[in-house]
């Protein structure tokens, strides 16, 4: 699935972790929780109750007051995909490429001995099917079979799906939803949703060359790749032009929403290399 | 399955321009999205392009099929059937007048009803067409084999008051339900035995329906101008009695409820007379000629008749007005007169009315020259009293009711007529104390003239009882319009002159006529609008001729054991007419909806 040395990028990168890391001690990501470690973090004042063994004495002799040493507390990143398995990734190679991006994002997570789960979903939470969230190198090789397995079904209800997510009550972490992000009910609630529930969340909107240039230069019945009967019969640059001005729209609204909920967005053309769109647009942006 | 047209079949070379055009034409192929919302909903379609293009093959098969379907509805296929049992048998019930004849078993048309539904049940298998034999009759069940349906329309079967149909007319229709040799039999349930040498090629079962209770009918009746037109009109009546017994009866002519005409009538059996009899100048318009006679048919005691609506003259006047002519004018339907000069153009019909003047040497019309001259002709010279007017000839058409002494006359003209009117004088009316005409009727080719030689302010006429017969007389002496008859047979069409008119029926019903048309003329009796056209409908006189006892051996009418059973042909054209066009239309949705 990954190339050898695509694999070797990725052992240098690691997750860019922006917010506070709430997961379980034992990671390798600083928390801003206090706890115990090697790392001295700061002083501050002696309370009642305090161990008396951080107390630093030194201190107290120079400046004739209590002080007590806080130490960082080490934490594991939980990153958790949402991986879009409506049919309409079938368009164009979106689904080979989420498919890619979840193995280049778990094998990152894995290396780092960060918890990374897949929960795919389409009108709902796929659950049944899901990688529920482990940590560990050994899990790499598995992992890949998994991705490998995912198949397309049904229609994408982003706000089901999300909300499910939502309120699974798992540890909040990093969620990147891999998705087209087309659905005609709407995104907006989920999003918030997730927002609401503590996840740093960032889209990776996947378009195919079709979603983004459609060549319609003859007459064509018209077809949803989700919705299947429903046909229209247009064609012609007339009807092309219109869809692009009505995508653009799409976008960019989602484009707003997204920076307006502090929600990344990334929009991927499936058309790119992996290794272009690894290095170029996740490092920086997801990886470091 | 044979085809009546093959020669369709070399339409199916169309199917290769159907094949090229099929790959020309570039068809819509499905495109899948990821999201259909995204896409606008008003796009117009492009247009479609031409090329070399593979195309789904069901659309090409449906569209060959179409065409397939369609060529051979063209070569109009059919299949023969053999019709099961006793093959197809045509059935002809006379629906005539004289059907109605009363016998000692009902009706004529009961007999035959029950005869063809005696035949109907006997042949439960057979294939049946019933026609109706009448005067604008036809087929009334094309050929089936429901012997029920076929039975009940025998049983609704009316007489009617119409004539005879055609033999021709008759084989035509029967013919219209296959050849005449198709058919096992022919039977036709008549009272009539018909000769007509067509039926050698055609031949026909008569089931002769007879018998009846006596019969005396008038089968003609008219009235017409007698053959001297000036005498006015006579009526003619023949009566004829069918039965085999004698006939005392009474013949009547009345008009609505006034007795016109009325006389015995003593006739032998099957003997027949004929009545003609004067009516006075004022003819009634509706006339009817009946009998007192209870027989075995009821319509032919009755005949009716009447004109169509009589134009009036135009009345000319030259010379001085006389409001007392001009009244007696106006009463009997001339509503004005119109000035008259020489120059004047006049109608055949026209009549001039000269006071007191004198009529040109060349005058050519109808003209009542009162106390004038008429030059060259007519020259009054002197004026001579007289007392009372005399007549020489009684009878002549213009003295016709008149009391000739009731008239005096204070002053006369003497009259020198000239030579060339005197051999033609009908009438001369001298005056008392001499052999002066005072009315002289003179009668050219081309003209009718009535002088009077007097002054009608000069006599006591006008204010006698006498005048008003005299002017009628002498309007209808001098303008003898002829009437025409309006005599139609039952079922005749009626010519209005305009849509919407009212028509009072023989029943006294009105009736709005939807076009110019009245088609409703079952019944014999008086048809009239209110405009004043009038017509009199009666039945053919032919069906009273009808032979009371002409009792020919019954036609057997059980299946015979050697019938042949007939093949019929079942068009199929419409068939496949229709699945080709319900394959286009199929290949229409498929393509419209994109179905393959």
């Amino acid at each position: 699935m990954l190339d050898e040395r695509l694999l070797q990028q990725l052992n240098t990168l690691h997750f860019m972790v922006r917010h506070n890391v709430i997961g379980r001690v034992g990671g390798r990501h600083l928390s801003k929780r206090k706890g115990l470690s090697l790392d001295f973090a700061e002083h501050r004042s002696y309370l009642p109750g305090d161990d008396y063994r951080y107390i630093d004495w030194n201190l107290y002799g120079r400046l004739d007051r209590l002080f007590v040493k806080v130490f960082s507390r080490e934490e594991d990143y939980p990153v958790y995909v949402l991986f879009d398995l409506s049919k309409s990734m079938g368009i164009g190679n979106k689904l080979q490429r989420a498919q890619e991006l979840a193995a280049v994002l778990g094998y990152v997570a894995l290396k780092d001995h960060n918890r990374f789960g897949v929960y795919p979903f389409s009108q709902r939470l796929e659950v049944e099917c899901a990688w529920l969230a482990r940590s560990g190198w050994k899990h790499t090789l598995p992992f890949f079979d998994y991705v490998r397995q995912l198949k397309l079904a049904g229609e994408t209800d982003f706000n089901h799906a999300l909300n499910q997510f939502a309120h699974s009550g798992l540890a909040r972490g990093q969620v990147i939803i891999l998705s087209d992000m087309f659905c005609e009910a709407g995104y907006e609630e989920g999003l918030v949703a997730l927002r609401t529930a503590g996840f740093a969340v960032l889209v990776f909107q996947l378009m195919a060359q079709q979603d983004v240039a459609p060549r319609l230069d003859y007459e064509v019945w018209l077809t949803s790749s989700e919705r299947g009967p429903a046909r229209r019969r247009l064609g012609g640059p007339e009807a092309v032009q219109s869809y692009l001005r009505s995508v653009t729209r799409y976008c960019t609204q989602l484009q707003e929403f997204c920076h307006h909920h502090e929600v990344g967005h990334l929009r991927l053309l499936t058309q790119l290399p992996l290794e272009q769109v690894v290095l170029e647009q996740l490092r920086g942006r997801v990886l470091r | 399955m044979s085809f009546f047209n093959p020669v369709a079949f070399f339409a199916l070379s169309l199917s290769a321009l159907v094949v090229a055009v099929y790959f020309l034409k570039k068809r819509p192929q499905p495109f899948e999205v990821s999201a259909l919302f995204l896409w606008p909903e008003a796009i117009s379609r492009s247009r479609t392009s031409w090329r070399w293009y593979k195309a789904p093959l069901p659309l090409l098969a449906l569209q060959l099929l179409a065409l397939a379907l369609l060529v051979l509805g063209a070569s109009q296929p059919a299949i023969f059937t053999q019709a099961r049992g006793a093959g197809k048998l045509a059935l002809i019930v006379d629906t005539s007048a004289s059907m109605q004849t009363r016998t000692e078993r009902g009706t004529r048309l009961e007999q035959a009803l029950q005869r063809a539904v005696a035949l109907v049940d006997n042949h439960p298998d057979a294939q049946f067409t019933l026609i109706e034999s009448r005067a604008g009759g036809g087929v009334l069940v094309p050929l089936t084999e429901d012997g029920a349906h076929v039975r009940s329309a025998i049983l609704g079967l009316q007489a009617s008051y119409r004539g005879d149909a055609p033999v021709d007319d008759v084989v035509q229709w029967a013919q219209s339900q296959g050849s005449w040799s198709s058919f096992d039999r022919v039977l036709w349930l008549t009272d009539r035995q018909y000769l007509d040498p067509l039926l050698r090629d055609f031949p026909v079962e008569f089931d002769l329906q007879s018998g009846g209770l006596g019969n005396a009918a008038i089968t003609a009746f008219m009235v017409r101008l007698q053959p001297d037109a000036s005498l006015g009109y006579e009526g003619f009546v023949r009566v004829q009695n069918f039965s085999t017994a004698p006939l005392s009866t009474t013949l009547t002519l009345h008009s609505g409820a006034r007795l016109v005409f009325n006389a015995p009538l003593e006739l032998a059996a099957q003997e027949d007379a004929s009545f003609t009899f004067p009516l006075s100048q004022s003819v009634p318009k509706l006339l009817t000629a009946s009998l007192e006679v209870q027989d075995a048919v009821a319509f032919d005691n009755e005949r009716h008749f009447t004109f169509q609506a009589q134009v009036l003259p135009r009345v000319f006047w030259w010379g001085e007005h006389d409001r007392f002519l001009e009244q007696a004018l106006r009463a009997l339907g001339v509503d004005q007169t119109l000035e008259w000069s020489p120059e004047t153009a006049m109608q055949p019909s026209d009549l001039l009315v000269v006071n007191g003047l004198t009529l040109p040497r060349g005058f050519r019309g109808n003209a009542l020259l009162v106390n004038g001259d008429w030059e060259d002709m007519i020259h009054a010279e002197l004026l001579q009293p007289v007392e009372r007017l005399q007549a020489t000839d009684l009878s002549h058409p213009i003295l016709r009711g008149l009391t000739p002494e009731n008239i005096a006359v204070l002053q006369m003209r003497l009259s020198r007529l000239d030579p060339r009117m005197a051999p033609l004088l009908q009438a001369q009316v001298p005056a008392v104390g001499g052999a002066h005409p005072l009315m002289a009727a003179y009668q050219s080719a081309d003209t009718r003239l009535v002088w009077i030689g007097f002054s009608l302010q000069d006599s006591n006429l006008r204010l006698t009882v006498d005048f008003p017969i005299l002017v009628s007389n002498l309007l209808r002496w001098l303008v003898p319009l002829p009437l025409e008859p309006s005599v139609l047979e039952t079922g005749a069409p009626l010519f209005l002159e305009k849509a919407g008119l009212e028509v009072i029926l023989p029943s006294q019903q009105t009736v709005e006529s939807q076009g110019t048309v009245f088609l409703a003329t079952e019944e014999p009796g008086f048809y009239a609008v209110e405009a004043g056209q009038a017509w009199a409908l009666n039945v053919p006189a032919a069906e009273s001729r009808a032979p009371e006892s002409a009792q020919a051996a019954p036609v057997d009418l059980t299946p015979r054991p050697n019938a042949q059973t007939a093949s019929t042909a079942h068009p199929l054209w419409l068939y496949m007419a229709w699945l080709g066009l319900l394959a286009l239309g199929l290949e229409w949705a498929c393509y419209e909806r994109g179905w393959l």
